[in-house]
């Protein structure tokens, strides 16, 4: 009983020393803020319930990660229409997002080309360049194989990239035409 | 051009690949520029990753820190977390746990955590274990999530924010902020013997006046954090304490009051806060004048010649001796 109580006391600290963390993971997985502070309201619930399973020695911010994935997945499998969900919104993803401060340009094109990814692909490249796990780490917290993550990052990595360098294409056509044509309606309706 | 897929590359970037395979890509690239602008591509596209990654973490620490109506005022103006820098990539995730159990330690909660502050509730009231004839009576208890958020967004202070990370987790730098705010005194104690490595100091504010804190990180664990403050009086004793599960150390020493507080036991946190004792007095070029330090480590049943004072500020209930530290 005692074991239970401290495990529980264990958990219930080191759950709020990464809150920051699983709440960054969550809205990463749900895609917007409202249902990302659901699932972690739920993650957490549920982390506390069987905080037993937790076994000592094991990385928490692992298992809590984990916990969570398998919370948004669970919820994901009873939904009735599970493929619209996660899909995301680029403003869950601004710098600034929490604090109503305007993020720069760079910042907002990131977020929006971020929120296009697919939950599975933010998730994994989240675990490792945002948490820097390894890829078999992130894996076992994904429930899936480390070729599974090589390739949602890999994918996910390749997207952004395209659409960077499309971004960039486009940018540089469009700055083209403005010293062309300074006098177009197109430079004149890209500066209103 | 060699095709190589892009989960290839990107485990390449990654530096996940075996060393073999790495070298037999190293040496595609070499001879492939087009790939091997490719490789530049996917890096700088990751290095973009990694900060919008890390600013949404910041922004995390801006919701827990100070970006609701209730406590934001004119009177007490947040600026904006800076976007870190991707060599701080590696900072980021300490310093969010840094900050997080720094809030916890001050019982701040975020208001998007009103649920599961209500579901985890805050422990009872922690029991206070004092150095001998310390009395005094604890403040009651902070009720609700509001009031522990406006409490320890009292705390933050433009130099808590406008001080660049870098700056901050810049041990020279870090020195010359604090020892101007604090105390020519006051030193950053390095506890690499203890296996915590220093990651920033920042300067906080309570009641107007300057308090430093110097956070450290273990290898794996929570972070433990030295508070400090200006505090003109006599030196004193340890006092042990555990304050909704954080062990805490704090004594008054060379005009200087600490705070040392981490998630660890007791008898870790005396040797923590002996080492910290010992490094100050070294520093102040002193050796550690004999009733501080033997009222600091008290001998059992034994009371220390100035144990009638009482810290400036001991928020303790009980009177307890001090377990002496290990050294």
């Amino acid at each position: 009983m005692a074991d239970t109580r401290q495990n529980e006391e264990f958990v219930r600290l080191k759950l709020i020393s990464m809150l920051p963390r699983l709440r960054r993971f969550a809205v990463v997985l749900a895609g917007e803020t409202q249902a990302a502070d659901t699932l972690l309201r739920e993650g957490c619930e549920r982390m506390l319930a069987e905080c037993h399973r937790y076994r000592r020695g094991t990385p928490f911010d692992r298992w809590a990660f984990a916990e969570l994935y398998g919370c948004w997945m669970g919820a994901l499998r009873e939904h009735p229409m599970p493929m619209p969900r996660g899909r995301g919104d680029g403003t869950a993803f601004l710098p600034d997002g929490a604090s109503g401060r305007s993020a720069d340009g760079d910042a907002a094109r990131m977020s929006q080309m971020v929120a296009a990814l697919s939950p599975q692909q933010r998730s994994a490249a989240l675990l490792i360049y945002g948490e820097k796990l390894a890829y078999h780490d992130a894996a076992k917290v994904l429930d899936t194989t480390t070729q599974s993550v090589i390739a949602r990052v890999g994918r996910a990595l390749a997207s952004l990239m395209n659409r960077m360098t499309t971004g960039a294409a486009v940018n540089a056509a469009a700055a083209t035409v403005k010293q062309l044509y300074p006098e177009s309606p197109a430079t004149k309706q890209a500066s209103q | 051009m060699t095709e190589l897929s892009d989960e290839l590359l990107v485990a390449y970037v990654d530096g996940q690949l075996a060393r073999d395979q790495s070298k037999a890509i190293k040496r595609v690239l070499d001879n492939d520029d087009v790939a091997a602008a490719r490789v530049e591509a996917l890096r700088a596209t990751q290095k973009k990753l990694e900060a919008a990654f890390e600013a949404m973490l910041a922004d995390e620490l801006t919701a827990l820190t100070g970006s609701t109506a209730a406590v934001q005022s004119p009177a007490f103006p947040v600026e904006p977390l800076r976007r870190p820098a991707p060599r701080q990539r590696k900072m980021g995730i300490a310093l969010a746990a840094c900050v997080a159990f720094a809030l916890l330690a001050l019982g701040v909660w975020a208001p998007y955590l009103a649920p599961v502050g209500e579901l985890l509730p805050l422990p009872p009231s922690a029991t206070k274990v004092a150095a001998p004839v310390v009395t005094a009576s604890l403040p009651p208890a902070p009720k609700g999530w509001l009031a522990d958020v406006a409490n320890g967004h009292t705390l933050l202070a433009r130099e808590s924010l406008e001080v660049s990370p870098e700056s901050q987790s810049n041990a020279d730098l870090a020195y010359f902020q604090i020892t101007k705010a604090i105390s020519p005194t006051v030193i950053i104690p390095d506890l690499s013997q203890a296996g915590l490595g220093f990651r920033r100091a920042q300067v906080l504010r309570r009641e107007g006046d300057p308090v430093a804190q110097i956070a450290y990180l273990p290898d794996a664990g929570p972070p433990v954090a030295l508070y400090a403050k200006a505090n003109r009086s006599k030196d004193t004793p340890f006092i042990f304490d555990d304050v909704k599960g954080i062990a805490t150390a704090s004594w008054t020493q060379k005009d200087v009051s600490y705070v040392l507080a981490g998630l660890m036991p007791r008898q870790k946190m005396e040797r923590l806060a002996a080492t910290v004792y010992d490094q100050v007095a070294a520093a102040a070029d002193q050796p550690p004048p004999e009733a501080p330090a033997s009222a600091a480590v008290p001998a059992a049943g034994a009371e220390p010649a100035d144990a009638q004072i009482a810290p400036a500020e001991a928020p303790a209930a009980t009177a307890e001796p001090a377990s002496p530290p290990q050294q």
